[in-house]
């Protein structure tokens, strides 16, 4: 679920535009919004009464029934889905996700660049675990064959999108708890069908415990993403190198040591 | 003039002492000074092994993270730049050891000697710092506890003295 792409030299990169975590989200969500505007007369509002509802569903509902509250609202608009659909503008939907998979995936990138500037990054990090469970969530939506499934993933992706949109309307100066309690619900509903590690049900767990989680996860992602060291990795997850590596393993991600080859391992040229 | 220094940090630290060579560093006294940070032996490697106290071999030394300047203070640890830190205010010849690939670059980009710590294990084991049957017992362990690429751990496994 944590998928690796380290590299690149930052030492020679600036730190200003990367202080704010929301910031690359309010610009994609921007751009995600003006796409609304073909097709509604009034996108925001059909947004703030669809948000609004989702977010009045206890979580159990949230993440297995927003779907149909999407339904719902798109029927009173339009009368029906197919109405919907058909005008929808053209384009190829099956393109959707492929695009959709796109934003997020540029969202963590943007995010994960915050790792490198501040010393503990929390809102960083659980933005990041939150940008990988909605990139989860559209591969998810590839994987999965019934469309009883195909619904509850849906609506742990709409879940989520409706609580950033709702976190946008409010323009916290830091991230608010409810996000990282939604991440958590995100990760459990969204990989409690699928091959690999679990997340616990957040029902019943104390807000530290879920952050802790969430936090921990998004330093795996970091680890996974960035080119920064084991030990900074233990650091941001705030656990031992030793817990850290436990981690990585449940991720199937491989501590970067090295040399790679045999020829790198006697480079260094040091001898007594 | 100053003695060479090794700085050794907490990813080789651990791989020795899983491996059951914990006192090799002693074989580079008294011709070389081993230095660990301070973070690095109190928060990142003794709470987590069962040692009572400082090797006779190593010097624990506060390190000044705030001498280290860089943009990018996130791609390393705390107990990381400590390392950096010691190496960068070494008076000698000083080589930080590490099987980290970040700290490595890192280091080999600050114009500071690098040393992957396989490299030293190998270096320690082919001058007698650590015996045959020293190797054998823990070299299985060592590479299970440093993951390397297969060409890599054979060629370490089959390493002659």
């Amino acid at each position: 679920m944590a998928n690796a792409q380290p590299g690149r030299d930052v030492s020679q990169r600036g730190p200003a535009e990367y202080l704010d975590p929301l910031a690359p989200l309010s610009s994609q969500f921007q751009q995600l919004k003006s796409m609304l505007e073909f097709v509604f007369d009034d996108h925001e509002e059909f947004l703030q009464d669809l948000t609004d509802d989702i977010l009045a569903l206890p979580p159990e509902e949230r993440f297995t029934m927003s779907h149909e509250v999407l339904r719902e609202h798109v029927e009173d608009q339009f009368g029906s889905t197919d109405a919907f659909t058909a005008i929808l503008p053209e384009s190829n939907p099956a393109k959707l996700p492929a695009f959709l998979e796109q934003v997020f995936d540029t969202l963590l990138t943007d995010v994960l660049e915050g790792v490198f500037f501040h010393r503990n990054p929390q809102d960083h990090l659980a933005l990041a675990a939150l940008f990988q469970t909605l990139e989860y969530s559209i591969r998810r939506l590839d994987e999965v064959e019934d469309q009883e499934a195909k619904n509850r993933v849906a609506s742990s992706m709409l879940a989520i999108l409706s609580r950033l949109q709702h976190i946008l309307a409010d323009s916290p100066e830091s991230l608010p708890a409810e996000a990282i309690w939604d991440t958590a619900y995100g990760l459990h509903y969204l990989t409690t069908e699928d091959s690999g590690p679990d997340f616990p049900n957040p029902v019943g767990t104390s807000f530290d415990e879920v952050k802790e989680h969430v936090i921990g996860f998004g330093a795996v992602i970091a680890y996974a993403r960035l080119d920064i060291s084991l030990s900074r990795g233990a650091e941001l997850a705030g656990v031992s190198s030793e817990e850290f590596r436990a981690n990585l393993d449940r991720y199937d991600i491989e501590p970067r040591f090295g040399p790679n080859s045999v020829a790198e391992l006697y480079e260094d040229g040091i001898d007594e | 003039m100053s003695k060479p220094a090794l700085v050794l940090d907490n990813s080789i630290l651990s791989a020795l002492f899983a491996s059951g060579w914990f006192d090799a560093p002693s074989f580079y006294r008294p011709d070389r000074l081993v230095l660990i940070s301070d973070r690095v032996w109190n928060r990142e490697f003794s709470p987590y092994h069962e040692i009572e106290s400082e090797p006779a071999w190593a010097t624990v030394q506060e390190a000044d993270l705030e001498s280290v300047q860089t943009q990018a203070l996130g791609q390393l640890s705390k107990p990381d730049w400590s390392c950096i830190a010691l190496a960068e205010g070494a008076k000698g010849d000083t080589t930080v050891v590490t099987n980290d690939k970040a700290l490595r670059e890192v280091a080999i980009r600050r114009n500071l000697d690098a040393e992957w710590g396989t490299h030293f294990v190998i270096r320690t084991f082919t001058a007698c710092g650590i015996t045959i049957s020293e190797f054998e017992e823990g070299v299985g362990t060592y590479l299970s506890d440093v993951t390397l690429p297969t060409e890599v751990a054979d060629a370490v496994r089959h390493t002659d003295k």
